[in-house]
């Protein structure tokens, strides 16, 4: 017995000790647990890049497509399929879920996350967040109607964000507006410089951008809230606001990843460099009626063999299932549409145009709502069009095209006025602004010669008036509003 | 010491193909790609230490106990290197795969190395009593590095006994009815641990995704960062199962007839998850401790040997299971949890509903079950909210087996049930859109949707015997808003295999050199039963194997029957 026990002893001597050595390096080699892959922090700086990058991807390619369809400049192939569903007003709502992350969970995430940085003099790039905020809010309410804006970006508050009324979220597009400006005029701070992809940290034009955003804001609701739409413009036009006067958009070049967003994936090996739009015959009469000469550089020309002028060809909207054979003109490199065209991967996405902007304030004008000369801002905004289409001279156009300035002149109350500006907005926004040209049409009912798609699906009269909530949201957001129909138009909606 | 490397090569060619027949040009232009190739390299390092000390004593020659005492060190390591040439650009020169062969800058796919170490210490008592008792009790201490630094032990103990009565029976009469009894009892706790880096949020380098192609960073010269979409979390606490099982194991009649039963509860808490939320939050995925999930359900297996014979003998042997499993409670007075989905289609843990609940937008449907359909279109109405769609656990599952054995015949039949429960059928989804489906079939025109009515103005609902819909838009566009239409019954019965063989006796073989030998025919997966409504494919068709996500089927390949001969040799 007594032997037994002396053995145990001495084993259990070496047991405690090598336990012991066991035991003290223990806290410290269980501390492995920094990641050495990723940083928990980063400057302010770097987030705003990818910001302006992920709502431009937003702008420039999935909502450019469903705006060129949806406003009558594109429509699909009939050769190939990719689009059909849009053409026939029967989207689906995981179609939405890639730009909704976008929207949240890149642009806008970053774009907070710069805002709440504690480093000292980013005043500059804490302006251009808010601008970029209040811009992609903007898109989301415009495409989606309710969304979620006072508790979303907050997770450890909010896991399920409940969907705010449109109203207010416009009233919060206007607070970050209002919370950019004296950011962007502090001076002597940190400049963003070649991190700012869309103006390179020169804070003037960042200031033009963000009062035309607010001019652009305040139009919108002028069917729901015309009394505060006056009001706003009134003083934003008393405080001496400068516009714009050239397009906001980031230089995209050849290089493999920094491509036109639309390009790039049209050249992507799953859509291996189909041609899936070609031209709309809703715009292309329209531009045919006119003379227009931008109508060559906003669509390719076919090659015509049979008769001596090339022309644009192009197929009535969504009448793809019955024109199976026929060459249809894609739209042009200019715009990025021509899939096996690499002049197509520098074109621009257009936050906002030249030619907007002269558009738009000539319609605050002409609703009385602001002082200054509407023809003269109404020729400004043909003029920035044809140079940005590189069309020749304007003059002609302007002034023997039934819907240039004769149309202006001859308008006599201010809705006519505005449709005849509007409709030169439609003209301007072909194939580079898809999303706002429908934006727009949605709320002015202009221009008035929209079809119906000869495929939708959805019944006769039934337009598309909004997009379908992501399917993301459905599932995982347990104060899902419920599913709008797309033909439900959304707040400000004049239709 | 366990050590694992992997070098994988992607390569996909460059091509530009133009038409033969330029006539046709404007439609069918040059057949390109760009090409691409890939290097992934993938290490996993493991290194174990075990010390154990173990002691014996006996108390009397009746009373037998051990002990173990036990450390355990585990280091695991693992890098992985993803890298390709530029997505859109491609390859420059044809055939020749090599990252500097890229058309723009390289891609790096992934870049990563991991480190997660856990200690433990363990003990381990043994007690028996005889032949006859025996009870069993453990501890453990685990820490773990990927756990917070002020809550990374735990503990978990475990304890179980057995009761052979049949040995103080083994003298009575009973023994030739009862040959074997044993009573068993089990309760046991294990913790676990999680993966390394999840107590934060990280950043990377900014990847902006379309559809099918990305903006990358650098853009030119230009570096950008951004906050992943995994939020972190430096509250998680460990993993904890405690599970309860009680049963018993018993003989007659000689072992011609067995019976094994058991009954047990499982109780998960705080598993930890990776959960999508709503991307309105900014995040796509979050970090959790999910709640208390319990599983609780009977075992039963019966065996017996009706005919024993000299040369015949016939035995019968069949298994019952049944398992139910709720979700107790979640976390944060959460109700519902995201688990997992894909195509619209989603996998959640809501309270009071099985573990793995489908749910999705589907059909309207009035109270009588009949499609709500509308008035202009004939179209059928989506829900405007997702609804809970039934769930992959079935109400049983049972199989039955048996075998014949006459001289050297052998003959085995096995068949197996699953009754209940539901699954998504991803091979339903493509064949309805691309119009080979059953039910794309038939008249498609002229014909009102199936068993559908329409409501009037008082939300009433008229049968729809008169307004027409197309199958073409409902099967290609309507339907891609309703994943719940592709929730199938997963019942079925299967014959999963039969044989049979003839072994040859000593005397056969006398004059041969084999000492023993053996011929048969086998198949498995032989025949599949499913309810009328599943004609797509097997229920048993699982997209990612054992996990969250199951009763996905994910146009896996169909599975399949074989059959073959065996023949068994000794010399």
């Amino acid at each position: 017995m007594m032997k037994k026990y002396r053995i145990n002893f001495k084993q259990a001597m070496v047991t405690m000790l090598v336990a012991a050595a066991g035991f003290s390096g223990c806290k410290k080699s269980l501390d492995v647990n920094i990641n050495p892959n990723n940083p928990s922090g980063t400057e302010a700086t770097l987030l705003l890049p990818p910001t302006e990058a992920a709502i431009s991807q937003v702008i420039g390619n999935s909502f450019q497509v469903f705006g060129n369809i949806w406003a009558q400049y594109w429509t699909q192939n009939p050769s190939s399929s990719q689009y059909r569903s849009i053409d026939q007003y029967a989207p689906v709502s995981t179609d939405f879920n890639r730009p909704w992350f976008n929207i949240y969970s890149v642009a806008l995430i970053n774009a907070d996350l710069i805002i709440k940085s504690t480093e000292p003099n980013i005043e500059n790039v804490k302006g251009i967040a808010y601008v970029m905020k209040a811009y992609s809010f903007q898109v989301a309410t415009d495409a989606f109607g309710d969304v979620p804006v006072a508790q979303a970006l907050q997770p450890s508050v909010f896991l399920s964000p409940k969907y705010d009324a449109q109203k207010v979220v416009y009233d919060s597009i206007f607070s970050y507006i209002n919370k950019a400006v004296p950011l962007l005029n502090k001076a002597n701070v940190i400049s963003p410089g070649s991190q700012d992809l869309i103006f390179q940290g020169d804070m003037q034009k960042w200031i033009a951008f963000a009062n035309t955003l607010e001019l652009r804001a305040f139009l919108r609701l002028s069917k729901a809230d015309p009394a505060g739409a006056q009001a706003g413009i009134k003083a934003l036009y008393a405080a001496n606001a400068a516009f714009l006067t050239e397009d906001a958009t980031i230089t995209y070049t050849g290089t493999g990843g920094n491509e036109n967003p639309f390009y790039n994936e049209a050249t992507s090996p799953t859509l291996g460099k189909t041609q899936n739009v070609v031209a709309s015959s809703t715009v292309v009469n329209a531009f045919a009626k006119n003379n227009d000469p931008r109508l060559a550089k906003f669509y390719a020309l076919l090659i015509d063999k049979v008769s001596p002028a090339d022309s644009v060809e192009s197929i009535p909207q969504g009448s793809f299932l019955t024109q199976y054979g026929k060459h249809v003109s894609p739209p042009s490199a200019l715009v990025g549409g021509k899939a096996d065209d690499p002049a197509s991967a520098t074109a621009p996405v257009k936050l906002i145009s030249a030619a907007e902007s002269y558009f738009l304030q000539a319609e605050a004008v002409a609703r009385g709502w602001a002082s200054g000369d509407v023809a003269d801002l109404y020729t400004k905004g043909i003029q920035a069009s044809f140079a940005a289409t590189g069309a020749g001279d304007p003059a002609t156009y302007i002034a023997t095209a039934p819907d240039g300035l004769p149309a202006l002149t001859a308008a006599a109350s201010v809705n006519d006025k505005v449709k005849a500006i509007i409709t030169q907005k439609y003209y301007a926004m072909c194939g580079f602004q898809g999303f706002e040209a429908w934006t727009e049409w949605r709320r002015t009912g202009y221009p008035t010669f929209f079809v119906t798609s000869a495929g939708s699906v959805i019944g006769a009269g039934k337009m598309p008036l909004r997009m379908l909530y992501p399917n993301s949201e459905i599932t995982s957001n347990a104060n899902y509003p419920g599913t709008v129909p797309i033909y439900t138009p959304v707040w400000w909606a004049g239709m | 010491m366990d050590s694992y490397s992997d070098r994988r090569e992607l390569i996909s060619p460059k091509y530009n193909f133009v038409p033969l027949d330029e006539s046709d040009a404007g439609l069918w232009g040059p057949q390109t790609n760009n090409g691409s190739y890939e290097v992934d390299q993938y290490n996993v390092n493991e290194v174990v230490h075990d010390l154990m000390l173990t002691a014996t004593h006996d108390f009397g020659k009746d009373f037998h106990t051990s002990l173990l005492l036990g450390n355990n060190i585990r280091e695991r390591s693992t890098t992985a290197n993803l890298t390709s040439t530029n997505t859109s650009g491609g390859l420059i020169q044809q055939g020749w795969y090599n990252l500097e062969n890229s058309n723009g800058p390289i891609d790096i796919i992934t870049d990563n190395i991991t480190t997660q170490r856990l200690v433990g210490f363990y003990a381990d008592l043994n007690l028996s009593y005889k032949d006859y008792l025996f009870l069993e009790g453990t501890l453990r201490n685990d820490r773990s590095s990927t756990l917070p630094v002020n809550n990374y032990s735990y503990f978990y103990p475990s304890v179980s006994g057995s009761f052979v009565f049949s040995e103080l029976l083994k003298n009575s009469g009973i023994a030739d009815f009862l040959s074997y009894g044993k009573l068993r009892s089990s309760f046991a706790q294990v913790g676990s641990d999680t993966n390394p880096y999840e107590l934060l949020t990280y950043y990377g380098r900014a990847t902006i995704s379309g559809s099918f192609g990305n903006t990358t960073f650098p853009f030119g010269n230009v570096p950008g960062l951004q906050v992943g979409s995994t939020l972190g979390n430096a509250t998680l606490k460990p993993e904890q199962t405690t599970s309860f099982e009680m049963g018993t194991e018993l003989a007659f009649f000689q072992s011609r007839l067995t019976v094994d039963f058991s009954y047990y509860v499982n109780d998960s808490k705080n598993q930890i998850l990776s959960v999508p939320i709503p991307n309105s939050t900014g995040y796509g995925f979050n970090t959790v401790n999910a709640g208390e999930i319990q599983n609780k359900g009977i075992e039963l297996s019966l065996s017996g040997t009706p005919v024993k014979t000299n040369n015949l003998q016939w035995d019968l042997f069949g298994t019952f299971t049944k398992n139910h499993s709720d979700v107790l409670s979640l976390l944060n007075g959460i109700s519902q949890l995201t688990i997992g989905g894909l195509n619209g289609m989603s996998i959640v843990a809501a309270k009071g509903m099985p573990y793995g609940e489908f749910y999705s937008v589907t059909n309207q449907t009035d109270a009588q079950g009949r499609t709500i359909v509308d008035k202009t279109t004939g179209q059928p109405l989506a829900t405007t909210t997702a609804k809970y769609l039934g769930s992959y656990e079935p109400k049983f599952q049972a199989s039955l087996g048996t075998t014949f054995k006459y001289d050297g015949f052998a003959l085995s039949v096995l068949f197996d049930a699953k009754h209940g429960g539901v699954f998504y059928s991803e091979t339903k989804s493509l064949t309805d859109f691309t119009g080979t489906g059953i039910e794309t079939g038939g008249p498609r025109f002229g014909q009102p949707f199936p068993n559908s009515v329409y409501l009037d103005a008082n939300g009433k609902s008229v049968p729809n015997t008169t307004v027409p819909y197309s199958v073409y838009n409902y099967y290609t566009s309507v339907i891609g808003n309703t994943p719940g239409m592709n929730i199938i019954d997963a019942s079925y019965i299967k014959l999963r295999s039969a044989a049979i063989s003839y072994t040859f006796n000593k005397t056969q073989l006398r004059n041969l050199p084999f000492g023993a030998l053996t011929i048969g025919v086998f198949g498995n997966n032989l025949f599949l039963w499913t309810p009328k409504s599943n004609v797509y494919s097997d229920p048993e068709e699982n997209a990612s194997g054992a996990g969250n996500e199951q009763g996905f089927e994910f146009s896996a390949n169909p599975s399949v029957r074989n059959y073959g001969i065996n023949l068994k040799v000794s010399f």
